[in-house]
């Protein structure tokens, strides 16, 4: 027999309950009222599609199979930073430093020089450590700190969920949905040290579709006195998301970023003073196929190109020309089918394909690009045993030209042990594909123009056949509420990490008698524990504390200070106050025992960091804003990583209005 | 069953008669009746004499000897309103805006209603009961549910809530306001309205509120079901119950008992949604049985 279908029946009683209405309003004579839309009982008993979905859930904290922490809006905003690495210091275990003013360094557990090669940074799911050094341009980011919603940073390796260099740990940062804020807003930072910020951004649409545009410069002196070291940024970025019915969801995002960096140094021969050059840029598609019973098919594109051109010509006589140009792009390509089995099971199985091009002349030796390919199958499951007993399994397979192929497999078991008080222990292992520059350098400083080389120095040559570096990962974490206020993550980690990749230098006839190679060769094990506290009496109030702990042992090999690369203490600390409704005061402090970056100069270096922000809220006609007052590095701390300069301790005002 | 009770012996007949028009509209209609006629039981069957009707086929004259009109539904509300009998007239399973907004049919005709909708202090009191930490609600109303902003401020200064209130007059402007309202709203308080929540724009209400993290509270189950955190609400069922207890309450002249939300009510939870926002629930049994304690203690 057929069923009538019952939201069909509910639409056509609605309709009829519109006709109905309406004469019968007319025949009584307030005719006006008929034109708005009136409820009806089916508004309250029909069925609606699920929008939530299962598998558009993400997953809690409480059944997570690592250890996440989460940097929201607010947190950012009360951190007082100015850049986007700056908000890594609220995460236990990470450390930021500045090689100077436009490289900073962000690493988490050490094991790292300027390039933290050793952690997977995503935005949007897009991979964004550059295919030629490895590490991230952070200041060449086309990304402002206001469009990001919020960041998750997952501390320990995770490659059979986030792929290659997975590795210490993953950043993922999710930028604001286009219509998380209509209308426009203006923001404009001014204060020493040269800063000069400014942003635009417009968003709108209608309830199908809707984009987001900003634009934004960004200008500072530097962080090192001594050095020319200043950035003048502008960029732009842009995102249009697309409901394409009821199944379908697009999003289109783009950006680009244009800068330039003070480099050199006011008597330096070899290293003059100049501007050097950086473009960043990418394109990225995604789209989101809802399926029956909260299931999910996904698939999304995205390319994006870096590139630094430093052309100069050195003071020394002969005068000897250089082009330090590096360019890199990334394609990639990832398809990903969530199948949710009853409100127990949730499968993911996917496949991507990767290439990365370099090319650089300089670095490289040679002017054709160097391309590689990385193709990986991937599936992960999430079983919920018992309500008390999650299990998260999953495994990654990649293959990469260079390396060959490589397995990454990941279980945690969850425990929910009471109400709000969970235990998670689980293993992962994950691998780092070396870079094109460790596998492929010939970086060399010619006195004649090419073609031909009349060679000065071999600075680098790589002997190649490197093989992966690998990590092996353990974990015992506690997540718990203590009470309704106060939240705690502990967690205790050991990772044994091998085959580790180091630069070591073998003769050659040059200038100095040595080159660079790179070789496979470094063992660590780490040991360590991290706590997070979460401590919010009240809507006003919040406090958020770190504290980190971790140990090397390491053959230190190639002299690699492996041992001492991560500080063995660490604590950061993030308090904000909100006091008559408009006023906030929030403050940050951190705190790290010495450290001596790989590759730095051998300096051991403690860090006492505090920031202070105050803002007052402020509302004028048809907007919204905020005024603030932001001092940084009150305690005039060093910059890290390099000794030879004094970072300043700066103040700037910043004052944001959005318009709606 | 429920057709030889709607059917009825046509043979010398002293039971009370009642019309009803619209229970068989739709699947949820006919819940509504089933559980009414299951309320009244053996002694209603004594008692009344029920006739069906659907509301295209009403007219005063189809009246005849009925002592009273029954309604489900707001169509059927409406027809009958339009060509008002002259007995009471009891409309029920509609919602509370749509009945206030019908037409008030001249010449003294008794009538009331029984909504489908639950109370601003219902809906509120659950709030309290679930999350009793979170104190301020997001609120946007259209050109409908507007009318409700003084009943919504009166519920909201008795529970103790602030309400950050988003007035819209078409739905393009829905986008925007949902984000002004939750901009520093705990969670997002869903009125009814047809422009505001329906089918249509569920979807981006639910994944607009789950992007910034602030659950919803829905006004049905559906709504729990598609993502909302969780609702209170009278299901057909528990509707139809309360007629016919009603029903079998009245004296042996129908008076109608004033217009009144349902006593019975269930709450609903949505866990999945609970667990990813972080959020800790009751499980909905317990909910439900605090709210129908809080509502004895202190009527609503």
């Amino acid at each position: 027999m057929h069923k009538p279908d019952s939201e069909q029946v509910m639409f056509r009683l609605r309709n009829g309950l519109q006709q109905v209405l309406a004469v019968s309003l007319m025949l009584t004579g307030t005719a006006q009222a008929a034109e708005t839309m009136l409820l009806s009982e089916a508004d309250f008993v029909t069925e609606l599609p699920v929008v939530l979905s299962a598998s558009r859930l993400s997953q809690p904290q409480s059944e997570a199979p690592a250890a996440v922490t989460v940097i929201d809006r607010q947190m950012i905003q009360a951190s007082g930073a100015r850049s986007l690495s700056e908000v890594f210091r609220l995460v236990p275990g990470f450390l930021v430093a500045f090689d100077n003013g436009y490289r900073h360094i962000v690493t988490y557990h050490g094991l790292s020089d300027a390039y933290s090669r050793r952690l997977q940074v995503l935005v949007d799911g897009r991979s964004i450590y550059l295919p030629s050094f490895g590490g991230v341009a952070w200041t060449d980011l086309p990304l402002m700190l206001d469009d990001i919603e919020r960041i998750e940073v997952i501390r320990g390796p995770n490659a059979a969920s986030y792929g290659a260099n997975s590795f210490l740990g993953i950043i993922s940062i999710t930028t604001r949905h286009a219509a998380a804020e209509p209308g426009s807003a203006v923001r404009l930072n001014a204060g020493s040290n040269d800063i000069r910020d400014g942003m635009v951004r417009v968003a709108g649409g209608g309830q199908d579709a809707q984009y987001r545009l900003t634009v934004g410069y960004q200008q500072d002196s530097g962080y090192i006195h001594q050095f020319y070291d200043d950035n003048n940024i502008t960029l732009m970025n842009g995102r249009i998301d697309w409901q394409a019915g009821e199944r379908d969801e697009l999003q289109f995002h783009f950006g680009y970023s244009g800068s330039m960096h003070g480099n050199g140094e006011v008597g330096d021969l070899m290293d003059p003073i100049r501007d050097e050059r950086a473009i960043s840029r990418f394109e990225q598609l995604a789209w989101r196929h809802r399926l029956d019973g909260g299931s999910e098919m996904s698939l999304q594109f995205y390319h994006t190109h870096h590139e630094w051109a430093d052309r100069y010509q050195t003071l020394t006589t002969p005068a000897i020309n250089l082009d330090l140009k590096v360019a890199s792009d990334r394609y990639d390509v990832e398809f990903q089918h969530t199948l949710v089995a009853g409100e127990t099971t949730r499968f993911i199985l996917g496949a991507g394909a990767r290439l990365d091009e370099s090319q650089s002349l300089a670095y490289l030796g040679t002017d054709r690009t160097l391309s590689s390919h990385l193709y990986r199958l991937f599936g992960s499951l999430e079983w919920h045993v018992t309500p008390d007993w999650i299990v998260n399994t999953g495994v990654m397979y990649e293959h990469y030209d260079i390396t060959g192929g490589d397995l990454s497999p990941r279980l945690a078991v969850n425990y929910h042990l009471a109400k709000e008080h969970t235990l998670r222990l689980s293993y992962s292992g994950a691998s780092r594909q070396p870079v094109v520059f460790e596998e492929s350098s010939n970086a060399r400083v010619c006195l004649t123009a090419p073609p031909g080389c009349a060679l000065f120095d071999q600075v680098y040559l790589s002997s190649g056949g490197l093989k992966p570096e690998h990590i092996d990962s353990g974990e015992i974490g506690y997540l718990g509420r203590l009470s309704p206020a106060l939240s705690l993550d502990l967690r205790m980690f050991h990772d044994r990490i091998y085959d580790l990749i180091g630069a070591y230098h073998p003769p050659y006839p040059d200038i100095d008698g040595d080159t660079g190679d790179f070789r496979n060769g470094g063992k660590a094990t780490l040991l360590g524990t991290e706590l997070q506290l979460q401590y919010q009496p009240s809507r006003e109030t919040r406090v958020i504390l770190g504290l980190a702990n971790v140990q090397i042992e390491s053959n230190n090999f190639d002299d690699y200070a492996y041992t001492d690369s991560a500080p063995r203490n660490s604590l950061n600390l993030l308090a904000m106050h909100q006091f008559e409704a408009d006023w906030l005061i929030s403050s940050g402090f951190y705190l790290h025992d010495e450290v001596n970056f790989l590759g730095g100069i051998p300096d051991p270096y403690r860090l006492q960091r505090l920031d202070v922000r105050l803002a007052r809220k402020l509302h004028l006609a048809g907007s919204a804003g905020e005024i603030a007052l932001v001092m940084q590095n009150l305690l005039g701390n060093k910059p890290a990583y390099r000794n030879d300069g004094i970072s300043p301790v700066l103040a700037f005002v910043t004052m944001n209005f959005r318009f709606r | 069953m429920l057709l030889v009770l709607l059917s009825g012996p046509a043979m010398a007949d002293t039971r009370q008669q009642i019309l009803v028009v619209g229970g068989a509209s739709t699947p949820a209609h006919g819940e509504v009746i089933g559980a009414m006629t299951g309320a009244l039981g053996e002694s209603g069957n004594r008692r009344f004499q029920l006739r069906s009707l659907a509301s295209g086929d009403y007219t005063r004259a189809q009246v005849a000897d009925a002592g009273m009109v029954l309604t489900v539904g707001a169509e059927a509300a409406a027809a009958v309103l339009r060509d008002p009998p002259a007995v009471p007239v009891y409309c029920t399973f509609l919602p509370e805006a749509t009945y206030a907004a019908l037409p008030t049919p001249a010449g003294g005709v008794q009538r009331s209603a029984l909504f489908v909708d639950q109370s601003y202090t219902r809906r509120m009191r659950l709030i309290r009961q679930a999350l009793p930490n979170k104190n301020r609600l997001g609120v946007v109303l259209g050109p409908e549910s507007r009318r409700d902003e003084q009943a919504l401020r009166r519920a909201a200064s008795a529970e103790g809530f602030r309400l950050d209130i988003e007035i819209i007059a078409e739905e393009r402007q829905l986008v925007g306001a949902l984000h002004r309202a939750m901009d520093d709203a705990d969670l997002l308080f869903a009125v009814p309205d047809a422009m505001i929540f329906n089918r249509h724009t569920a979807q981006n209400i639910l994944l607009t509120a789950y992007r910034l993290g602030k659950p919803v509270t829905g006004f049905s189950r559906a709504y729990v079901t598609a993502g909302a955190l969780f609702s209170v609400h009278s299901t057909p069922a528990l509707i139809g119950r309360e007629i016919g207890e009603t029903l079998l309450a009245m004296p042996k002249v129908f008076v109608l008992p004033p217009s009144h939300h349902s006593k019975y009510f269930e709450v609903e939870t949505n866990e999945r949604v609970a667990r990813s926002l972080g959020i800790t629930l009751e499980g909905a049994a317990e909910l439900t049985r605090r709210l129908h304690q809080v509502a004895a203690e202190t009527p609503q």
